[in-house]
Formats: C-alpha cells, sequence, structure tokens
C-alpha cells in the first residue's frame, strides 16, 4: 500500500513540475512576444498606407513649409510617408536665394500653357535634360498651370523648398534615408538643430548625377624620404585568371 | 666603507690601464663614441627626421639593435647556469666575465631605447609616482622594468663575489645564491617580455605568432654565448686571464644546441607562412622575396640565413668545432647572422606592409649608423673595463690591504 | 713606485683633468644657451627659459589641478605667441554628458575627391612638411576588401575611377584601443565621450602607440612642426589642434575642439556628397543609430577585436 501510494504521489509531482516548466513552450510565450512585434510593424504599414491614401493638397500659401531663418517654426501637419516619424530637421531654402529664375510666373503669367511634348527651343534651351531618359520632360515634375511649383503624380503642387516630396516619389529609398540622416548633407551642427540641404544643393535636378572633379593631391611622404610608387600589385582577378589559363590551353 | 672605497678605488685603476693594444683599442672606441654623440646632437636637435624612419616604418636600426641585444644580455643566464646550478668548475672561471657582458648589453639596450626616444628629457615621466608608468598594461613599461631588474642584479651579484674576493675571502653561497637563482628567471623573462612586447601586438601579423618567444630565446642563446666566445679569445690573447680551452668547447656546445633550435624554429615559421599563404603573410614575403620592385631586405635575409647554416653545419660536426680557427669564424658568422636575422630581418619587415597595405621601404641614414656604432663602443668600452678589473680582483692582482692604506 | 707606475699615475691625472674640463665646458655651454633663452622676454615678463623649465616638470593633464592647468594654458599661449606671433585660444572643455561619439561614412558615397583630408589639415595645425594627415584615403580595387591592393596615391584626372570604391580611414577612436595598452606612460588614454585623446606635453616619443594601432591612425612628429603663422587655425583645445612640438604623437580626435561643442567634425564639414555621419551613440533618435540598425554596416579588422566607433556603410 505505502509503495503505490508513493508512486502516485511522485508521479502527481513530477505531472506538476511538468506542466510547470513545459508551460511557456506549449502556450508560446516568446512566440507571443515575437508576434507582438509583428503586430505593432504591421500597424505601422497601415498607418503609413492611410497617410498615403490620406494624402492632402498642399495650399499655394506653402509657408508652413520648415524654414531656416525668419519665420517661426510651424509644426507641419500635412505630411507624406515617413516624414511623420523623421527626427525634426529645417532645410536650407533655395528657391528665392538660388533659383536664378524665380518666381517663374514672372514670365510665364503671360505665356501660353503649351502641354505639347517638345525639345524647348525658344527659352531654356540650354537646359540639358539627363534625367528619367526619354521618360521625361519639363511638365512630368513642373506644374503646368503655375510655374512657381512643381507637382506630384497625383497632380498635387510641390514647393520648391520641399522638391523632396517630389523627388521622393521614385526616391522612396533615399528619400527615407535622407529623412533619417543616412543620406544627403547635414550642415551647421551635429548637435541639436537638425538643418539639410535639398535634394537639389547637391543633384541638378535636370542632370542630377554627381559629375567627377579631379581629386586633391595624393598625400607626400614624410620630408627628406623618397616615393618609390608601388607599382601595381593587383591580383588577377579570379576569371581573368580562368580565361588566362583557357587562352593557354588552347595555344596548346 | 675603507674597504668599499678602496675597492672601487683599484676597480678604476686597473679598469683605465694597460698595455699598448688597450689603448689603440680604447681610442678606437672612443672616436666612434664621440662620433656618435656628433651625430646625436643633429638628432636631438633637427629631431628623428634625421633618420630614415616614417610613419610607416616607425622604428629601425635602433630598435633592432636593442632586439639582438637583449638577448646578448639574457644569454649570460646560459653559463650562470652550468655555473652556480650545475658548479661546472669551467665555466665558473668565467661566469664573472659573462656578466659583465651582461651589464654592458643592458647598458647599450637602456641606450638605444633613449636614442629612439622623439623626447629623451621627458624619460622621467616613466618613473612611477613621479610620473605615470602604465604598469603592468604596457609592455613597453614591463621591458623597463626587467632590464632595469636585470642590470641591478648583474651588477650587483658579481659586485659582491668580486668585493669578497678582492678582501680575501670567499663569497658566502647564501648571499648571492638566492640572488643567481632570480636572475636565471629574470634573464630569461626580460628576453620573453621583449619579444611580447613585439607579439602583443595583434596589428603586426609578422610578430603576432606564440613562436616569437622561443625564436628570441633560442637566437639570443645562440649568439650571445658565441659572442662572448669571441670576447673570450680576445681575453686569452691579449691578457693573463688562462682561459682553459675546454671552456670554449663547453660555451660553443650550448651555442650550437641553441642554433640547431633556433634554425628549426625559423623552418617551422617559414612553413606556417607560406604553405598557405594569407594577407598576413605579406610581410614575410616581402622578406623573404620581395614585393613587387621592394626587394630590399631580401639579400640580407638569405645571407643571414646562409651563415646561420654555414655556421651550425660547423659546429655540430665535432672535428670542425673542435678547429680553433673555425671555431671562431663559426661564432662571428652566428652572431652576424642572427643580428641581422633578428635585427633588421624581424623589426622592419614587421612595419611592411603597413596595416593599411603599403610597402614602403626603410633605409637606415648616416646619424643612425654613427650613433648605433656610437653606442656599440660604449658598451663594448664598458665590457672592457669591467673585464679588465674583473680579470685583475680574479687573478689576485689586487688585493685590499687594510694595513697599508694612507 | 717604478716608472710605469709614476708613467701611469701621470697619464690618470691627464685623464682625470681631461674629464674635469670637458664637463666644464659641458655645463658651460648649458648656462650660455639658458641665458639666450632668458633673454627672450614675452610681454607679459615671463621669460623663455623659465618657461622652458616650467614645461619641462609639467605634470600629467589628469593629475593637474585647475590653477595648473590655467598656467599650463598660459605658458603654451605664450609660447605660440613667441613662436607664431599670433594669440590663441586653449580650450579645455571636458566631455558632454550622456555623449559617446561614433562616425559612420558611407562608402558608397564616397567619391575619393579627399576633401575631407584637406580640411582636416587646415583645421588641426598640422605640420605641412612633414605631412602628417590624419586620414589617408584608399582607392580600393571592386572585389575585394584587401587592403595590399589599395591604392594611396591615386591622382587620376577625374575621380571617382570606374571599377574603384573609395575608404576614408582615419582613428577609429576604439572601445578596446590597443594604442592606450601600449603607452607607457599613459600619454593617450580614452575620454568619457569615446575619443581617444593624447596629453601632447606627456608623451615621450617611443612610437609604441604607432607600432600597436591596426589602422596606421597615429602619427609621428618627425621634426618641429612647419606651420605657416598666417594657417595657424588660432581655435584650439588642449587635447585636440593645439600646435604640436617635435617629437610627439598626434592623431585624429573627432576635432573636440569644434565636436565638444556640438559643431561638425572638420572632415564632415568639408564633404561635399554628404558621406559622413557623425553623432551620439546614446541617442537612439540619432541618424548615426539609425545607419547603424538599418544599414548594411561593417567596421575595418572587426576581428581584431578593438571594437572601433567608425563604420563604414552602403546605400
Amino acid at each position: 500500500m505505502h509503495k503505490s501510494r508513493l508512486v502516485k504521489l511522485f508521479l502527481l509531482l513530477f505531472s506538476a513540475l511538468f506542466l510547470f516548466f513545459v508551460n511557456p513552450f506549449v502556450f508560446g510565450q516568446e512566440s507571443n512576444s515575437s508576434s507582438g512585434t509583428e503586430l505593432q510593424l504591421s500597424a505601422k504599414e497601415d498607418k503609413e498606407e492611410a497617410a498615403d491614401v490620406n494624402e492632402l493638397d498642399v495650399e499655394d500659401d506653402a509657408d508652413d513649409a520648415d524654414e531656416e531663418e525668419e519665420s517661426p517654426e510651424v509644426v507641419f501637419e500635412q505630411v507624406l510617408s515617413f516624414e511623420k516619424y523623421a527626427p525634426a530637421f529645417k532645410v536650407k531654402l533655395r528657391k528665392e536665394s538660388q533659383l536664378e529664375s524665380y518666381p517663374c510666373m514672372d514670365c510665364h503669367e503671360d505665356e501660353e500653357t503649351n502641354l505639347e511634348i517638345r525639345e524647348l527651343e525658344e527659352e531654356h534651351d540650354e537646359l540639358i535634360l539627363e534625367h528619367g531618359g526619354e521618360r521625361f520632360w519639363c511638365l512630368t515634375c513642373h506644374q503646368p498651370d503655375n510655374r512657381d511649383y512643381l507637382h506630384s503624380l497625383k497632380n498635387n503642387a510641390i514647393d520648391f523648398d520641399q522638391s523632396y516630396r517630389l523627388c521622393g516619389q521614385c526616391h522612396f529609398q533615399r528619400q527615407k534615408d535622407w529623412f533619417f540622416g543616412a543620406h544627403g548633407k547635414r550642415v551647421g551642427n551635429w548637435l541639436g538643430e537638425r538643418k539639410l540641404y535639398l535634394c537639389t544643393e547637391c543633384h541638378d535636378p535636370h542632370s542630377p548625377s554627381i559629375k567627377p572633379i579631379k581629386p586633391n593631391p595624393p598625400p607626400k611622404v614624410r620630408k627628406g624620404l623618397v616615393f618609390v610608387p608601388n607599382g601595381t600589385h593587383l591580383k588577377a582577378k579570379v576569371w581573368e585568371k580562368h580565361l588566362l589559363e583557357q587562352t593557354e590551353n588552347k595555344n596548346d | 666603507m675603507k674597504a668599499t672605497f678602496s675597492f672601487w678605488l683599484d676597480f678604476i685603476h686597473e679598469a683605465f690601464r694597460g698595455g699598448r693594444i688597450f689603448y689603440a683599442w680604447m681610442t678606437l672606441l672612443t672616436a666612434l663614441v664621440v662620433s656618435g654623440i656628433y651625430a646625436y646632437t643633429f638628432q636631438y636637435q633637427e629631431g628623428l627626421i634625421v633618420s630614415g624612419m616614417s610613419d610607416q616604418v616607425s622604428w629601425g636600426v635602433y630598435i633592432a639593435n636593442f632586439t639582438f641585444l637583449v638577448g646578448v644580455a639574457a644569454a649570460a643566464v646560459m653559463l650562470v647556469i652550468p655555473s652556480y646550478i650545475f658548479r661546472d668548475k669551467m665555466i665558473q672561471e668565467v661566469v664573472l666575465l659573462a656578466e659583465g657582458l651582461a651589464v654592458a648589453a643592458c647598458i647599450m639596450c637602456i641606450l638605444f631605447v633613449t636614442v629612439d626616444l622623439g623626447r629623451p628629457e621627458r624619460i622621467w615621466h616613466m618613473i612611477p609616482f613621479l610620473g605615470e608608468f602604465n604598469f603592468p598594461q604596457s609592455l613597453l613599461a614591463w621591458d623597463v622594468f626587467v632590464l632595469t631588474g636585470y642590470l641591478f642584479l648583474s651588477l650587483s651579484i658579481p659586485y659582491y663575489i668580486l668585493f669578497v674576493r678582492y678582501k680575501g675571502g670567499q663569497p658566502k653561497h647564501n648571499v648571492y645564491f638566492p640572488g643567481v637563482l632570480i636572475s636565471i628567471f629574470w634573464a630569461i623573462s626580460i628576453h620573453t617580455v621583449t619579444a611580447f612586447l613585439l607579439s602583443s601586438n595583434v596589428a603586426r601579423p609578422f610578430w603576432h605568432t606564440a613562436i616569437l618567444g622561443p625564436r628570441f630565446l633560442a637566437s639570443a642563446f645562440s649568439a650571445g654565448p658565441a659572442f662572448f666566445l669571441l670576447t673570450l679569445k680576445f681575453i686569452r690573447s691579449y691578457t693573463d686571464f688562462p682561459v682553459p680551452p675546454k671552456v670554449f668547447q663547453r660555451i660553443a656546445i650550448i651555442a650550437t644546441v641553441a642554433l640547431q633550435i633556433n634554425l628549426f624554429l625559423l623552418f617551422v615559421e617559414i612553413f606556417t607562412e607560406f604553405y598557405h599563404q594569407t594577407d598576413h603573410t605579406a610581410s614575410a614575403l616581402y622578406l623573404f622575396f620581395g614585393i613587387g620592385e621592394k626587394t630590399a631586405l631580401v639579400p640580407w635575409i638569405w645571407s643571414a640565413i646562409a651563415m646561420n647554416v654555414a655556421a651550425v653545419l660547423i659546429l655540430s660536426i665535432e672535428s670542425l668545432r673542435n678547429n680553433n680557427r673555425l671555431l671562431s669564424i663559426a661564432c662571428l658568422l652566428m652572431v652576424v647572422g642572427v643580428w641581422i636575422e633578428k635585427g633588421m630581418g624581424l623589426i622592419i619587415p614587421g612595419f611592411i606592409p603597413t596595416p593599411l597595405g603599403e610597402v614602403f621601404e626603410y633605409t637606415p641614414t648616416l646619424i643612425e649608423v654613427a650613433v648605433s656604432a656610437g653606442i656599440w663602443a660604449i658598451g663594448l668600452m664598458i665590457y672592457t673595463l669591467l673585464a679588465k678589473a674583473t680579470i685583475a680582483i680574479e687573478l689576485g692582482k689586487v688585493k685590499y690591504r687594510a694595513s697599508s692604506q694612507t | 713606485m717604478t716608472e710605469s707606475g709614476k708613467a701611469e699615475n701621470k697619464k690618470l691625472t691627464r685623464r682625470r683633468l681631461l674629464k674635469k674640463i670637458g664637463i666644464a665646458g659641458v655645463s658651460g655651454a648649458v648656462a650660455t644657451s639658458g641665458a639666450a633663452l632668458a633673454a627672450q622676454v614675452t610681454e607679459d615678463g615671463v621669460d623663455e627659459f623659465s618657461d622652458s623649465l616650467a614645461s619641462l616638470f609639467q605634470t600629467h593633464y589628469r593629475r593637474m589641478s585647475p590653477e595648473e592647468v590655467e598656467a599650463t594654458i598660459a605658458r603654451l599661449q605664450r609660447k605660440t605667441k613667441r613662436k607664431y606671433g599670433k594669440n590663441i585660444s586653449i580650450d579645455t572643455t571636458p566631455p558632454l554628458p550622456n555623449v559617446l561619439l561614433g562616425y559612420a561614412l558611407n562608402i558608397s558615397k564616397c567619391k575619393g575627391y579627399r576633401k575631407c583630408v584637406d580640411a582636416c589639415v587646415e583645421e588641426n595645425n598640422q605640420g605641412r612638411d612633414t605631412q602628417i594627415q590624419y586620414i589617408r584615403v584608399l582607392e580600393m580595387e571592386r572585389g575585394s576588401m584587401n587592403l595590399e591592393e589599395s591604392n594611396h596615391y591615386y591622382d587620376p584626372e577625374t575621380v571617382p575611377q570606374k571599377g574603384k570604391f573609395y575608404m576614408p580611414v582615419q582613428c577609429m577612436q576604439c572601445e578596446n584601443p590597443p594604442c592606450v595598452r601600449a603607452c607607457p606612460v599613459k600619454a593617450t588614454w580614452k575620454e568619457t565621450d569615446g575619443v581617444v585623446v593624447i596629453d601632447y606635453d606627456w608623451c615621450i616619443g617611443c612610437r609604441y602607440c604607432m607600432t600597436a594601432c591596426p589602422y596606421w591612425a597615429r602619427h609621428f612628429n618627425w621634426n618641429e612642426p612647419e606651420l605657416p603663422p598666417e594657417e595657424l587655425n588660432p581655435v584650439t583645445h588642449y587635447l585636440g589642434n593645439r600646435p604640436r612640438s617635435k617629437g610627439v604623437m598626434e592623431k585624429c580626435m573627432f576635432c573636440i575642439q569644434r565636436t565638444r561643442k556640438g559643431k561638425q567634425p572638420a572632415c564632415m564639414e568639408a564633404c561635399p556628397t554628404g558621406a559622413r555621419v557623425f553623432g551620439n551613440l546614446l541617442d537612439p533618435e540619432s541618424e548615426i543609430r539609425y545607419i547603424l540598425e538599418n544599414k548594411t554596416v561593417f567596421r575595418l579588422k572587426e576581428d581584431l577585436g578593438t571594437e572601433p566607433k567608425f563604420w563604414y556603410y552602403t546605400d
């Protein structure tokens, strides 16, 4: 009798312990936490999609833009995509100071809007468009009805000082990097107020690729010593070696 | 007190007197020292820009000589052990001279490091409490510590023995033997620490191997006794000190075995580097075969290997080893071979290529050579003076006469 | 005494006399040079000799009391005034609290202009002839990361060259720095903001740290730096870009004279492509943290266990 009771007690204890320890695995605590994050992520993506759908028109009076100097900072309500999550920043304004022809409407008010896709001959003919290949022409980006603005794919007006909204339509990965600091130039301080250059400060929108320039001079050797060039000790690439062997074998 | 005073007086007196050859030798050395000091004034004034070193190869002949000489200093232990532990009567005759050589080598090491400093007047920064001594983290601090200690040991133990003998007594075993034991371990440690100084640098794959310590010891114990043997030949020829011929044979055997081990370790190193070449093999490649057109060290290392192989062949064959002339030649070959292999052949390739892959060569300038020659001359001078005085006391030529002092 | 004994005694005294003359000569030389130095008195009436004596016995920066620091700064300003004829400021700003400085460099964006190299030299008062440059840009062949195939001395007509990418290397400000361990006199140490600094007046110039550095980041003043006074940047920090002298080490210290005040390091400011990103690793919202958490990053020679705080990333 004693023995069997003991055995029963032992089995009970053992199964209790077993359940206690196995429990988390059975009920998936760890997977709970991971699915928790997954839920969080998808919530974020939902918000982003919602933001895209709810994109509002930018008004003409786009002086709710972040400015570098004069106007007091205004909280920017209408945002696109990732901008809502990016660390706050200000951009260096360009249209007043750097765009020579701005305001464009000074001329274009009196001009007819010609929507025909063509090469420009009378004005702006010095501009060579090297952006987008055969797919772009002027009015792809410039607002036909109001030349003081650019426009998005949905024909919302985009201010020149917020040109990143235009570029970011195609170059969204770059734009995200730019928002978070992995791309582009920050000026001024590394600490405190974040001031960035707009895309067009470095990239000419009509010919955006960075042109090669002459580098600064190479380092010198210590005074009193003579520089002896290293010569090329580049190892042959694997395929070069292979091709060389092949041609040698052919020649044999 | 009186005995001490008279000991020093007699010591200095004996050290500085001698025949024509002695004066000719000392004059030559003095000339080298003077030229070395003159060259150094340029270096002190202008900075180390007068040397051939650069940011790429930042250590040159000074540290190369330092590395070799730490080995010579440590090698005295190869005579201390048979003399004091195994009571080898032959070696006991000459062990004090070996310790004199250790003192000279130690001083040369300290001088080489000092002339290599960019700011020698700031050397007091290494003194604990006055300055900041980064012990035990810095291997260089360790090196300073062990070298200073070894200098102290190599000076104090022979001083005690000579002083007692000068007074006509027998040195007490209990007094000097603990010091001897400590100095044996200390000698091995000075060279191991110097090896660690180099091998601890993860930035220098040529040095960052475990075998560097054993290689250092093996090369030290071959070149050190060989160098000592050469000096003993001079002592036998030019002084009254009777060096029994068997002593040469004993020392030669020590050097032979050490050289055999040294060459084996070199072979092991070459195999490990070259069996499957990695990017880290570049330094060895530069040393043995050159990289591109930069082949400055290639003739040096191969002649060093040839010299060492010739030396080990002569020394390993007993009939050749017993031939006095061949023995001297072998020892000379060994000393020069190890100097090249351990000095220029170890320090310089450690810096080539630089950690960023640049192959930049180094050539010592005349000033560096002059300063190095000057320091060698100082060391040889110290050794000569110490040996002369030691021999005089050992031969009983000077004795303390308590009564007849003025 | 025998004849030879007398002769030898004479030789001994002659030698002793020569020794005495030598000692007298040397001390005379020291005295005259001291007098010459003493003659150069500055406006505030402190002569060069007492200044050089004081600098000889200057203690370690980290052991100085605030008064000693002030006195040292004043002395260094006098020294600069004598040498360059310019007044400079020597700052002693401590590290910013809760800041661990880190640097990221976009090697997709670096085009090898070397503008960072020259901006650094302009900012940090290096010797122009000893050619110390804290930054070295490596032109790497695409297809491998083998540093031995890099070209340091590239000078083509234009950069970037086809088939190459560019990787600037400077002090990595390691968290586990081999140079700090190597220094026998603790002249170099890691500050609380993560920057590895050097006390130029404590360094003895043994160059062991240069041997220990895996990134070739430390540089030595082989001679007295030649710096034209008009190119001297007068805004300096004691541990940063104050003018150095011969025989001491120096290296990139993340422009602490600028960065401890929130300004960008000179290299970052100069880079036209925006390839350089600098910031506080302890701030989770910082740009550098974003890069480290979202971009493909690597560090040079990571296998050596030095924990560099300089990352490379790609687009």
